[in-house]
């Protein structure tokens, strides 16, 4: 299997994501494929929308279907959907780089140019199921600005709930919270609207 | 800070990667013990992912290439196969040949109430040789008709009728499984194989995956016994003579 774009049987087309995973653990290249061809614009998304420099997001789009490829056993269908497990693993990873040192102080420098930056990548950001993320933003801005403000600082600025409380002003108490009672709410809404884990 | 009422308000950050390692470490040590604070994490995740979703952007095929070319190496860390003694050499294992042997991954999924992940608990357990496998190849015919058979099954009450359908729902067979264990297959929609291929019937539980027999390449009404309770039924498309594991996605399984 080569190699310049996925490719899968039609079998691989057809299967689960649950399938699929078994027969990554076959070592069949072609399941990652399959997988690859559903998720990676999700993965990478959210990799970009952390990181804000593609080059550092593509990174993390191999690593996490490296790893994938080489740990399938970690994913448990029992506790997710696939895609939830690999923007898990994209979130985490992109969270220990923003952290670190190094990362984050090149990502201050280019604070400034960020805007500008995100209109290039939205040109060619192609949202999978653009109804449902669209929902999701939707359920997003119903939450009271508190709990909104705390849960979008965290998951798509990197910042731990300490730092969260440092940047609102609140106290940590209120930000851990406002994030647990902010994500009950957006799952009730959620799955209200049938869109509980994405596929 | 160990006691589920402290850690409890830590779930939703948890599930943002808005904790520092302290904080992550305490809750995870909780979440091994505690099955309600995992329910609530796994939930917390599935929001996180929604969100994780509104950014949504297209990979370039090229970063496929990377990845393709990586996993094409070759392996770099087959494991060797459980069912071996320690004192067998790991065998070479050719890339396009490479099956990941029994782990126990499995057996955690082989826990979820989703009956495809019945069936994936099953899938790399059971390793049989071949010999046992032919042994156990739909039983022959008895005197009586099969078909006949497969009705009288069907017509006991007591017998467990199981439907088997495909991902997509196109394709479908039937089964039925009499209290004493004697199952008949009396109906398909696969399509035809060719003479080098078979379908194989599986019964899939926490054990692992059991072979049934070898249903042919174009399977009528088959008869075949289970021992032990019936879990989940699969078809799976195999090389002739059939395989001691499943080697390949299965077409079909039974629900719940």
């Amino acid at each position: 299997m080569t190699d310049d774009m996925p490719r899968s049987s039609t079998d691989h087309r057809h299967a689960s994501d649950v399938n699929l995973v078994i027969a990554i653990g076959r070592y069949d290249q072609d399941a990652l494929a399959e997988v690859y061809r559903r998720h990676s614009g999700a993965v990478l998304g959210l990799a970009l929308r952390l990181l804000r420099e593609r080059s550092l997001a593509e990174d993390i789009v191999q690593t996490v279907f490296i790893r994938f490829w080489d740990h399938p056993d970690r994913f448990d269908a029992e506790r997710g959907a696939l895609r939830s497990y690999l923007l898990a693993q994209t979130h985490g990873r992109s969270v220990d780089l923003i952290r670190a040192e190094s990362a984050r102080h090149r990502r201050e420098e280019r604070v400034g140019s960020s805007d500008a930056r995100h209109r290039d990548d939205d040109l060619e950001r192609e949202v999978v199921d653009l109804a449902a993320a669209e929902q999701v933003k939707d359920i997003l801005d119903t939450l009271p600005d508190g709990e909104r403000d705390a849960i979008e600082l965290a998951y798509f600025e990197g910042h731990t709930y300490k730092e969260v409380a440092v940047v609102l002003d609140q106290p940590e108490g209120t930000v851990k919270s406002r994030i647990r009672s902010g994500l009950k709410r957006m799952g009730t809404e959620l799955r209200k609207a049938g869109i509980e884990a994405p596929q | 800070m160990n006691g589920h009422d402290e850690l409890i308000d830590l779930l939703g950050a948890y599930a943002l990667d808005a904790l520092d390692d302290d904080e992550r470490h305490a809750v995870d040590e909780h979440l091994a013990v505690c099955a309600d604070c995992r329910a609530e994490v796994d939930q917390h995740l599935e929001v996180a992912a929604a969100l994780g979703t509104t950014a949504a952007s297209v990979a370039p095929d090229e970063l496929w290439s990377v990845i393709a070319n990586h996993i094409g190496d070759g392996p770099s860390e087959v494991p060797v196969p459980t069912f071996l003694s320690p004192s067998e050499p790991a065998p070479v294992v050719h890339l396009a040949d490479r099956r990941r042997p029994p782990i126990g991954w499995i057996a955690g999924l082989a826990a979820a109430a989703v009956v495809i992940v019945v069936l994936a608990a099953g899938l790399v357990q059971v390793a049989r040789d071949n010999q046992d496998l032919q042994e156990q190849v739909a039983l022959p015919p008895p005197a009586a008709s099969i078909d006949d058979l497969a009705a009288a099954a069907l017509d006991n009450p007591a017998s467990r009728v199981l439907e088997l359908t495909s991902d997509s729902g196109d394709e479908t067979a039937t089964a039925v499984v009499t209290p004493n264990g004697d199952g008949y297959l009396v109906r398909s929609t696969l399509d035809p194989l060719s003479p080098d291929r078979t379908y194989q019937l599986w019964n899939i539980g926490a054990a692992g995956a059991v072979s049934l027999g070898v249903l042919g390449n174009d399977p009528g009404t088959s008869a075949f016994h289970v021992q032990g309770p019936v879990t989940t039924l699969a078809i799976t498309a195999e090389q002739a003579g059939g395989v001691p594991s499943p080697q390949n996605i299965p077409l079909v399984t039974s629900t719940a």
